[in-house]
């Protein structure tokens, strides 16, 4: 029972819950100020320096086609770990607000629609149930699998190696 | 008596004329020497006589129409002087009540001016209490401004703070939210730690919910915050209309005050004028019932006027009867004597009342003696009146009834003393006549100023009363109005 047991890291895009798997999470934090890095996409706002690293910031709102939004205190970044050719690679997720860790259980998820598979990048791993909420269960690394996401994060291998 | 003088007045004239003849043939007896012989002689005397009859006849005659000119103009006269007292009586009559109603309207305006002099008393009283009250009034507005803008600066200071509060709450705020990041790292640390940060992972949780406790507790209290800001805001708000109110209630309080102080001065005015309307009022009642008096007395007055009318026109008729000669005069004037007696008693009787009762109250009076003047003017029978009269005047006082019954005697015995000759009675009428009017004229001065003024009575009435010797019966009594 315990193994089908998987914790998750809720957090809100306007009205709609989204989940992420805490394994892949390694850091919360409150909004920092971002430096915008020149001839990126939209998605991408910036670095920031967490703690003496260089951590790229993506906007969620942005990548998933929303309404931009003025950032605020609520808002927060997620630092997670994305496995990028073997090498785990931080990046932050900037979200409208970080509701809560929650345990769920297998039969609480439900798969995700059809028409989702047939979508280019297939980011979402399931439904979750978590008491009358919905929660979206995001694949993060499935998400940021693009070209200019890739792109950015060997640039910035690179320079971490040298 | 009257009768016998006539005779012996008839008998001294043909002496008289016969010694005028004896005179003549004496004288022409001498003339002629006595050649001439006596039947000549007694035919020449009797022819004087004749003549001598003939020219006192004529003479006679004359002066008898003159004397009945004199009589009928007397007759006129006494019968104007008689008209006049009865309206002077009237008149006086009319003023008399008129003053006695005058006096008792006004005492009831007297009695009006002291309610309202008390009520203006009162008003005053009220006023002066209102002033007071309405300075207190003012006071206590004053008072509740210097309190209001007190609040006011309290209302200010609890806005400050509620906002110092409302900073707080913010802050306190923003650490819950820390924690509660806090808290979720410390949960995906647990998470990462595998089965070796279970236990952490329960403390993660229990540092979450406080921080979401935390987070809750300062959230209502920011809304509780709001809401007293908001709250102040209003009482400010209020405060200061409240002010504005307070500031509007004094000025209006002092004008009310001046408004009071204007009245109690006023009343206080009206309060003297009142007085001294009740002092001319006084004045005027005391004036008024001087009035009642002297028209009381010039009523009296008119009726001796009418007394020497009366007179007037029994001296006519002596007169009259001097010229005329006739038993028919004679019984005319008899009444008119006796009536006299019986004026004088009304108007003895007339002031007794007077003196008796109170002054202004004497409008029964005036009602008691009006039927007397009736029954004057109606002539009725003499002894009808005089028992009418007697009982009043035993009313009024038996004493004093009997002090004009002696003075009526008195009168009587004193006419009967004066037989005096014919001529000397018309002097005396002119000079009663010429007293009559001064008089009337000095009637409207006081009751005792009258009293010599009714002394001459008794000098008219001895030339008349010639005839009370003779009883005369009330059927004798013929109107004077046959004149």
């Amino acid at each position: 029972m315990a193994t089908n047991d998987q914790k998750l890291l809720t957090f809100s895009l306007g009205e709609e819950g989204y989940g992420v798997s805490i394994l892949k999470v390694k850091e919360i934090i409150g909004m920092l100020e971002i430096t915008p890095v020149p001839k990126t996409p939209e998605f991408i706002k910036g670095v920031i320096n967490l703690r003496g690293k260089i951590i790229p910031i993506m906007d969620l709102r942005i990548k998933f086609g929303m309404e931009q939004q003025q950032y605020d205190e609520r808002t927060c970044i997620i630092v997670v770990e994305i496995d990028f050719k073997g090498v785990q690679k931080l990046l932050g997720v900037v979200v409208d607000m970080v509701s809560e860790v929650v345990t769920v259980s297998d039969d609480q998820i439900e798969p995700p629609p059809e028409y989702g598979k047939t979508a280019e990048h297939n980011f979402i791993l399931g439904i979750g149930k978590i008491k009358e909420r919905v929660v979206i269960i995001l694949d993060i690394e499935e998400v940021f699998s693009c070209e200019e996401v890739l792109k950015m994060l060997e640039n910035n291998s690179q320079t971490i190696k040298e | 008596m009257f009768n016998g003088f006539s005779k012996s007045q008839i008998g001294f004239r043909i002496i008289l004329s016969i010694l005028f003849v004896e005179l003549i043939s004496l004288a022409s007896g001498v003339i002629m020497g006595l050649n001439i012989k006596s039947p000549t002689i007694i035919a020449a005397c009797l022819l004087t006589i004749i003549i001598s009859q003939l020219i006192a006849w004529f003479i006679s005659e004359n002066v008898k129409k003159s004397v009945r000119n004199v009589l009928s103009e007397l007759a006129e006269t006494s019968e104007n002087l008689g008209s006049l007292s009865n309206e002077l009586t009237v008149t006086g009559r009319k003023l008399a009540d008129g003053s006695t109603e005058q006096a008792a309207s006004i005492q009831e305006t007297s009695s009006t001016l002291e309610e309202s002099s008390s009520m203006i008393h009162q008003t005053t009283q009220n006023t002066k209490e209102a002033e007071i009250l309405a300075k207190q009034t003012k006071q206590s507005a004053d008072n509740g401004n210097v309190e209001m803008q007190t609040m006011l600066e309290a209302m200010e200071e609890l806005k400050k703070s509620s906002t110092e509060i409302s900073k707080i709450i913010r802050v306190i705020d923003e650490i819950a939210f820390q924690t509660n990041i806090l808290s979720l790292n410390a949960a995906v640390e647990a998470a990462r730690a595998g089965d070796a940060g279970k236990g952490f992972a329960v403390v993660a949780e229990e540092v979450r919910n406080l921080a979401q406790r935390s987070a809750q507790a300062a959230k209502d209290t920011a809304g509780i915050i709001e809401s007293n800001i908001s709250l102040s805001e209003k009482c400010l708000d209020i405060s200061n209309q409240v002010s504005k109110s307070l500031e509007g209630i004094n000025n209006d309080t002092h004008k009310v005050s001046e408004l009071l102080e204007e009245i109690s001065t006023a009343s206080q005015e009206q309060e003297i004028g009142i007085n001294q309307i009740n002092k001319a009022i006084s004045q005027m009642e005391h004036v008024l019932q001087g009035n009642a008096l002297t028209a009381q007395e010039s009523a009296s007055s008119a009726e001796h006027l009418n007394t020497y009318s009366n007179t007037l026109k029994k001296i006519k008729e002596e007169l009259t009867y001097l010229v005329d000669g006739g038993k028919e005069v004679e019984k005319r004037i008899i009444p008119t004597i006796s009536r006299e007696v019986e004026v004088k008693k009304e108007i003895k009787s007339q002031k007794l009342e007077v003196k008796i009762k109170p002054e202004i109250k004497s409008v029964p009076k005036v009602e008691e003696v009006k039927p007397k003047t009736e029954v004057k003017q109606k002539v009725e029978p003499i002894k009808l009146k005089t028992e009418e009269i007697k009982p009043k005047v035993e009313e009024v006082k038996k004493v004093k009834a009997e002090e004009v019954k002696s003075k009526a005697e008195e009168v009587k015995s004193k006419t009967e003393e004066a037989v005096e000759p014919k001529a000397e009675i018309k002097p005396e009428k002119e000079e009663t006549k010429v007293e009559e009017k001064p008089k009337t004229e000095e009637a409207e001065k006081p009751k005792l100023e009258l009293k010599p003024q009714i002394q001459p009575k008794p000098v008219v009435k001895k030339p008349l009363p010639k005839d009370t010797d003779k009883s005369v019966r009330p059927e004798d009594i013929i109107p004077l109005d046959d004149f």
